[in-house]
């Protein structure tokens, strides 16, 4: 039972990331877009991982609002052309590569281990030092910002660009000085 | 917005806001941690923004004031990661080193350096996404035809 609902909200996300896609009305596919994030806060909710899905849920929640502000702004149908007798060398492509990381795929995932038994000897040293080395109860919080503190402080500085970036490009004061100086 | 948004918007959005810091200061203890308080704290700002009109936010948190806040707590971040050179825990001095004493697990002030770290990543998160959103909401496509 578990496992058949789990395979319905696969398949719930697989529709909608491809209606994501192809979609040419804009705000339908971000919704699309949505439909996949909330999908994929459900299966962490019923693979009992609560902090992954407090993260996605309200990750989701904002990444929403915010395409939906910049699709207000900018354009609201994808005006891109439709499919010409070019794309059948891409689609040939596409197909090639898939098929050649399938076969890998399938390789590597026979060598995994059991779903549910993990089998990695890093996270048991975690479990292991987070209480007495760390005094975190928190095991999540533990490897996120002391075990591997340099990977969220790079996460931290890739949210800083990126929003410094969305407010170089959308300001208002240079632009108009950059106007008077180069008038054509 | 509606009269009836508008009246339960005042009501749930101190909640919020009280969530997302409590969500920010005890993230080594329970579920969730800095950037998903960040995210609430966010939230509701984007909240008042989208209810009240982009002027009234505006008034009670500039955007480039917020963009800053972020920015320095980014700084604060590094500087935090630094402190860890000095050595305050004997043979170890690297970045980001865990150089404050552990104290009694299962309380607010124990984790040595980790809560520190998280109400710096929420702040750095909260404001940050607010001031993406305020400056997406405040620009004009037409702004600079008419200069």
């Amino acid at each position: 039972m578990f496992e058949i609902f789990l395979i319905l909200i696969l398949v719930f996300i697989l529709i909608m990331a491809v209606l994501a896609v192809q979609t040419r009305d804009l705000l339908s596919s971000v919704m699309a877009l949505g439909g996949v994030g909330f999908g994929l806060a459900i299966v962490f909710m019923f693979l009992s991982a609560p902090e992954v899905m407090t993260a996605q849920l309200v990750l989701e929640v904002i990444t929403f609002v915010i395409m939906v502000a910049t699709v207000y702004k900018t354009s609201k149908i994808d005006k891109t052309s439709k499919y010409s007798i070019r794309e059948i060398t891409s689609a040939a492509a596409m197909f090639f590569f898939g098929a050649v990381f399938l076969v890998f795929a399938i390789r590597g995932i026979k060598s995994l281990p059991v779903f549910g038994a993990p089998v990695m000897r890093a996270s048991s040293l975690h479990i292991e030092k987070t209480l007495s080395e760390i005094g975190a109860t928190n095991i999540v919080t533990a490897v996120l910002l002391d075990f591997r503190a340099w990977n969220t402080l790079m996460e931290a500085f890739v949210i800083i660009v990126m929003i410094v970036g969305v407010a170089v490009i959308l300001r208002k004061k240079g632009r108009h000085g950059t106007d008077t100086e180069a008038p054509h | 917005m509606d009269k009836t948004i508008r009246i339960l918007t005042g009501y749930v959005i101190g909640l919020f806001l009280v969530f997302g810091f409590y969500v920010v200061i005890y993230g080594h203890i329970l579920p969730g941690e800095g950037f998903d308080g960040g995210l609430l704290i966010a939230s509701a700002f984007i909240l008042c923004m989208i209810v009240y009109g982009k002027d009234v936010a505006r008034k009670r948190l500039n955007i480039s004031t917020a963009l800053t806040v972020s920015a320095i707590s980014g700084l604060l971040l590094i500087a935090v990661g630094f402190l860890g050179f000095l050595g305050l825990r004997e043979g170890h001095s690297f970045f980001l080193d865990n150089f404050l004493p552990q104290g009694d697990p299962h309380h607010l002030f124990s984790g040595g350096i980790v809560p520190i770290l998280n109400v710096l990543l929420g702040v750095l998160v909260g404001f940050g996404f607010y001031a993406l959103f305020g400056y997406l909401v405040v620009w004009r496509k037409d702004a600079d035809c008419r200069r």
